[in-house]
């Protein structure tokens, strides 16, 4: 009782205190300036003020209050001939505006709980299914995009929604998988055939840019082609290809691409996917396989007799060394079509002797390849002496994959029923395999795979069940399912115990599948994205390659791996004496590197590059349009992301200062952006905003320092004052600035961004004592993002939902 | 070799260690040939019965921040996108003058919009082109209503007799969010139907080169349909042990279920028809967003092939959604050439001269589009005239300029054989709900529904 008269005290107080802030500083403005046409005596377009009291949460009141913050922000209230309000006035009034409509849009997303359950996101699923079978390949290439949550992420349950579409997916994409997975019948012959190449002139697989000749000795132009008869429809293959290299010391190995596909006889197309890439470092002959199955490839027309089907293999060295390609000389040449001799131009690129080649010594394709029999795989889902034979085998077999798939233990209720459902599909006239496959592709599209689900009707929070809790660890460290140790530890209940909790938790970090972890949340953490979404233009970048665009994400995701891995701070975010680069990224920042694609530590000290993520050329290129800079894009940016402190998105319709100003269109943008702090309706929001990305103005589209903008060739300057009254120039004050002064909010920030990614939720008010209890251990220990997950993964809201 | 030498980064979801042999699946086909060209008019439905009448079809495609509108008659006037005149006495200015020679073919539509979306912010219209439902936080909790192409196709039915119900398109591709949608079509519930955004698989999808051949599918769905009353009754034990927001969660996944129950009975039917068998030679299946000029005109070969086939009646294309910070369309204008992205031009269309002009142009491109898919429409005979004579098409945005909700810019164009009365630029006042238009639409497609969302009552001068 005690407890309950105190909370009642603690809400009387605080409402009254939000009265009180009414009553003092909005009050006053509303009866100087709105009462008059909107209170008792008028009520000027329907609207009456007065009576519609502060509470916007429980009172009717929140869309007329809306409104009257849109009529301010719009600058059509109060009437031109009216008396303005002052500067003071109007910060109070839109404040409490905006804080309060805030609080409403809380609220009503909260309202009657959070949701909990939620789907896998595809790449979840994709990891789920990769380690779930063991087979590699891309199962979730035709699913529809998952939406973003409004905190930025992909795993939030409340955005990610279910269709009809999804769920026939589930199960087209299981049987794919499985019609691989599950071997049937005899051991087949394991058989080799030499590829020949096909000589003459080939138009390079996937670009007609390239017309050369087909070679053994690959450099930047020339392919290898082959042809063979028989294509299968069926069984695994390997091609292997005896290579080597003639690259000179402190070359790069050159990349050996693969396509592999078909052709009909008759037609003249060959239809080919990619069947990956491989370095080729040994300049002595060896083998390198390409390992598939022609399922995963496109195939022909059922009805296309197998007499037809050719087999098609390209190579290609796909080597970026960071060099333009050479230069195309023209040429004629005589081509026949339809029996007549005709004389065309056209374009032929000359082999770079400098190039790193590829030399090809022979082409083989291995059918049938299976190191055992039924192939391991297999073995994987149908053990050793379990082969179906009787009912107690298949409800072993089914119950040891619903386990894993489920992530739970499974009731003997819910096994009768898929063993029932087994023995109801094999009536139906298959065998044990088909029966099997059917039933295991059902439940992967069961709700109790896709979905992560923590059942409890109460709105009370629970403890986790150890299962739960494991598939938490899991899904949150490897965007996947549990391993065998984990799920023992889950079945025992031990993982309950914070010892093997945190046993488990650094094992599963130092594991290569702790990477997804580094990739998904950097991914979202920084709107990684926003690279895809700006084309640079190529009218002020003229020679800027659009490759360069998944390398500079590449710098970013390396970095934060890199910062994971070698354990150490967090405050590297900012500012770093190093960052992550290839050899294309590295001569694009004219820094010194490393000769290959790979991506290596390489030390800013003594350069002009800055560190961080502020420095990364993914950050400058997202925060532009294309052509120039685009300082709010950059501003936004920096608070949501690295500060947490999303400002107010714009309000609707707002009247464009282009059409008052005169020769606006001919200002900077950062003049015209000084204008917008100078109107009072664009003011109140843009003084806290522009500032942050003007100190980036240094560096344009593509992430290089300029002095000039591209469009308008304006010179730039990066001086600027922070809220505060923070003087500063340029990214290096700016650092400087967050590192000081901004240190504990970027703290707090990465760590609601981490425990939101952890939780797959969005915050509440609760979560905020154990977000400032979080950040206090993580400021102790260095800001070590290890230590952080460490602490984040023994948290209460982490183990109990 | 080491591990790490073996892969490039390419941005996808393949961890970039994996420590095994090279396989990368990566499905990118070139798919160009595929045999026999084009057959299968509409009159060969799966029923076998000979259909009297021709089909009749809806297609809308929506695009993203209105368009230029600077003073008609004044200096830039050329640009704005509205015709000068009014009814059948019109010219039109730089943005639509391609249309001139379809002219007796399309109305344009001036004045109209949703008066619920009016009450909404301009960045939050975009979902709501073919529902007006007020998508706000305060009165809807962020929840759509129907759009108009399932309600015609759904609830109406008059899906039911093509392969597909309707066909759902877009740039950006799956649901995205509430008032930023990636798709224009919501389900009796509101739901956002996921949109497909890349040409193979949408033509996959409709003529399906892959080699199951048509027992294996037959045995697939049967096996589907036997698969769903256990995945039902599973979902609705788990329902019963969730909290009340979960439920509502899990519901999309029963609805879903249940959907597929019905698809799969229809599908079983059409097994017994071939897929038509369209040549794709020509269509540029592997166009992504790199290459937006090729993937846009690529997605209205597909609804023209897709219309032309009888694969299905209903389609939607989203050219953009509606943020700019999110939607990948957004760079469209910049690859093609124009001198800002879409965004940037839509609030750059203020700026004097050259802004009204560059957004102008890129209005132009996007009408343009439009004029191709009316010409490949109307060069696909049909009866006694063309497949476009059978087609609705709506086309607009739901904003005038930037983030403006009033007076959208619409153009109604084909559908001769549905009595629409063409060659006219009506204009009408503020009080008047496009809804109003909705049921116009609805009725000349065969809905026997007086209403939709907001209306009060049918378009006068439309249709005969």
């Amino acid at each position: 009782m005690k407890k309950l008269g105190f909370s009642l005290i603690w809400l009387l107080a605080f409402s009254l205190h939000a009265d009180e802030a009414f009553t003092k500083d909005v009050l006053p403005v509303l009866q100087k300036h709105c009462f008059g046409c909107h209170g008792p005596k008028k009520q000027k377009g329907k609207i009456r003020l007065d009576q519609l009291g502060p509470d916007l949460v429980k009172g009717q009141s929140t869309e007329i209050w809306h409104d009257a913050l849109n009529m301010l922000n719009l600058g059509k209230m109060p009437p031109e001939d009216e008396p303005q309000l002052s500067r003071d006035e109007r910060h109070k009034l839109v404040g409490w505006l905006t804080k309060e409509l805030r609080r409403v849009v809380d609220a009503r997303q909260n309202k009657g709980g959070q949701v909990v359950i939620r789907r896998l996101n595809r790449a979840e699923y994709q990891y789920t299914m990769t380690d779930l079978l063991g087979l590699d390949m891309d199962y979730s290439e035709e699913f529809p995009s998952d939406a973003i949550s409004g905190d930025g992420f992909r795993n939030n349950g409340a955005s990610l929604e279910v269709s009809a579409l999804q769920i026939e997916n589930y199960l087209k994409v299981a049987r794919a998988a499985l019609d691989i997975v599950l071997a049937e019948g005899e051991k087949q012959e394991r058989t080799i055939t030499k590829v020949e190449r096909n000589k003459g002139k080939v138009k390079g697989p996937g670009s007609k840019r390239f017309i050369g000749n087909s070679s053994d000795r690959l450099g930047r132009v020339n392919f290898w082609h082959g042809s063979f008869k028989d294509l299968p429809r069926t069984d695994a293959f390997t091609i292997r290809i005896r290579a080597y290299t003639d690259r000179k010391p402190g070359q790069p190995a050159p990349i050996l691409f693969a396509r592999y596909g078909y052709f009909v006889s008759g037609l003249t197309l060959n239809i080919m996917g990619d069947a990956g890439e491989i370095a080729i470092p040994s300049s002595t002959p060896k083998y390198y396989e390409i390992s598939g199955h022609p399922k995963l490839f496109p195939l022909p027309e059922s009805h296309v007799p197998a007499g037809k089907m050719n087999g098609v293999i390209t190579l290609q060295n796909v080597l970026i060394d960071g060099k333009p390609a050479t230069k195309p000389i023209d040429k004629v040449i005589e081509e026949e079509r339809k029996g007549k001799i005709r004389k065309k131009k056209i374009k032929v690129y000359p082999e770079d002797p400098d190039f790193p080649r590829i030399i090809i010594d022979s082409v083989e394709f291995v059918r049938h390849d299976y190191p055992s029999w039924p192939p391991p795989l297999h073995r994987k889902v149908v053990p050793e002496g379990k082969d179906l034979r009787t009912s107690e085998s298949v409800r072993r077999v089914l119950g040891d994959f619903l386990r894993r798939t489920w992530r739970r233990p499974v009731s003997d209720e819910e096994l009768n029923q898929w063993t029932a459902h087994y023995t109801r599909i094999q009536k139906q006239g298959d065998s044990e395999i088909p029966a099997l496959k059917e039933t295991l592709a059902a439940a992967l599209a069961s709700s109790n795979f896709i979905y992560l689900s923590e059942p409890h009707p109460a709105k009370q929070p629970r403890k986790l069940s150890a299962h739960e809790l494991a598939s938490r660890l899991s899904y949150f460290l490897w965007s996947s399912l549990p391993d065998e140790e984990l799920s023992e530890l889950a079945d025992s209940g031990r993982l309950l115990e914070s010892s093997a909790l945190k046993k488990q938790f650094s094992r599963m970090l130092a594991d290569e599948k702790a990477d997804r972890f580094a990739e998904q949340f950097s991914r979202q953490w920084l709107d990684l994205e926003g690279v895809d979404r700006v084309a640079i233009n190529p009218q002020y970048y003229r020679n800027f390659d659009n490759r360069l665009k998944p390398d500079m994400v590449a710098e970013t995701l390396a970095f934060f791996r890199e910062i994971l891995r070698s354990n150490t701070s967090a405050l590297q975010f900012l500012d770093a004496d190093f960052t992550m680069l290839n050899a294309t990224l590295a001569k694009h920042y004219g820094l010194n590197g490393p000769k290959s694609q790979r991506f290596e530590r390489v030390s800013l000290k003594g350069t002009n590059r800055p560190g961080g993520l502020l420095g990364h050329a993914s950050t400058h290129l997202a925060g532009s349009d294309g052509a120039d800079s685009h300082p709010v894009k950059r501003a936004v940016w920096i608070r949501d992301r690295l500060l947490n402190d999303p400002p107010n998105p714009p309000p609707p319709d707002v009247p464009s200062l282009e059409t008052s100003v005169p020769d606006f269109e001919k200002l900077s943008i950062r003049e015209q952006l000084a204008l917008h702090r100078k109107k009072e309706a664009c003011a109140d929001c843009h003084r806290s905003i522009d500032p942050w990305g003007i100190a980036l103005e240094g560096y344009d589209a593509i992430g290089l320092l300029r002095n000039k903008t591209a469009r308008r060739k304006k010179p730039v300057s990066t001086e600027t004052i922070l809220p505060g009254n923070h003087d500063i120039s340029g990214l290096a004050d700016l650092q400087k600035f967050l590192l000081n002064e901004r240190r504990e909010q970027f703290a707090q920030a990465l760590v609601s961004k981490l425990l939101t990614y952890a939780l797959g939720r969005s915050l509440k008010l609760e979560d905020e004592p154990i977000i400032k209890e979080l950040s206090a251990s993580f400021a102790e220990s260095n800001y070590r993002l290890a230590d952080l997950m460490k602490n984040i993964v023994t948290s209460r809201p982490f183990s109990s939902r | 070799m080491t591990t790490t030498d073996m892969y490039r980064p390419k941005g996808n979801l393949k961890d970039s260690k994996m420590n095994h042999r090279a396989l990368q699946m990566n499905r990118r086909t070139m798919l160009k040939a595929s045999g026999a060209s084009l057959a299968l008019p509409w009159m060969e439905s799966f029923a076998g019965a000979q259909t009297k009448s021709p089909p009749r079809r809806f297609c809308s495609i929506y695009f993203p921040y209105g368009v230029s509108l600077p003073k008609q008659g004044g200096e830039y006037g050329q640009w704005n996108w509205f015709p000068k005149g009014s009814g059948k006495d019109f010219t039109f200015n730089k943005p639509l003058k391609g249309l001139e020679p379809f002219r007796d073919q399309v109305t344009i539509l001036g004045g109209l919009s949703h008066p619920k979306v009016r009450r909404i912010g301009g960045h939050d219209s975009g979902d709501t082109f073919l529902t007006g439902a007020e998508l706000s936080l305060a009165t809807t909790g962020l929840k759509n209503s129907i759009s108009l192409d399932q309600f015609m196709a759904r609830t109406h039915k008059l899906g039911k007799s093509t392969r597909f119900t309707s066909l759902v398109l877009s740039s950006d591709g799956g649901t995205g969010m509430p008032t930023r949608a990636n798709t224009l079509s919501f389900s009796r519930t509101g739901q956002p139907i996921p949109s497909f955004n890349r040409p193979a698989i949408v033509f996959e999808r409709l003529f399906g080169l892959k080699g199951d051949s048509i027992e294996a599918q037959r045995k697939g769905l049967t096996r589907t349909g036997s698969h769903l009353d256990l995945l039902l009754d599973e979902a609705k034990r788990l329902h019963r042990k969730l909290g009340k927001v979960d439920q509502g969660k899990l519901d999309q996944y029963l609805t879903s279920v249940r959907e597929i129950e019905q698809d799969v009975e229809r599908s079983a039917q059409w097994l017994r028809v071939p897929r038509p068998k369209v040549n794709a030679e020509g269509l540029s299946l592997d166009a992504d967003n790199e290459t937006p000029g090729k993937l846009i005109h690529t997605m209205l070969d597909l609804i023209a092939l897709a219309f032309q086939t009888d694969s299905t009646r209903f389609i939607t294309y989203q050219l953009a959604s509606m943020h700019g910070a999110i939607s990948i369309a957004n760079k469209f204008p910049t690859l093609l050439g124009f001198t800002n992205n879409a965004h940037g031009l839509a609030h750059g269309a203020g700026k004097g001269k050259k802004g009204a002009e560059n957004k102008g142009k890129w209005d132009r491109y996007q009408a343009e589009c439009l004029c191709y898919l009316i010409k490949r429409l109307s060069e696909m005979e049909e009866g006694d005239g063309s497949v476009l004579d059978n087609t609705c098409i709506f086309y607009g945005s739901s904003n005038s300029k930037t983030h403006n909700n009033t007076n959208y810019p619409l153009i109604l164009a084909g559908g001769k054989n549905m009595g629409y009365q063409h060659g006219q630029y009506l204009t009408f006042g503020k009080n008047v709900p496009l809804a109003n238009l909705f049921v116009t639409m609805q009725k000349s497609m065969g809905v026997h529904a007086d209403t939709f969302a907001d209306s009060t009552g049918e378009l006068d001068g439309l249709t005969s």
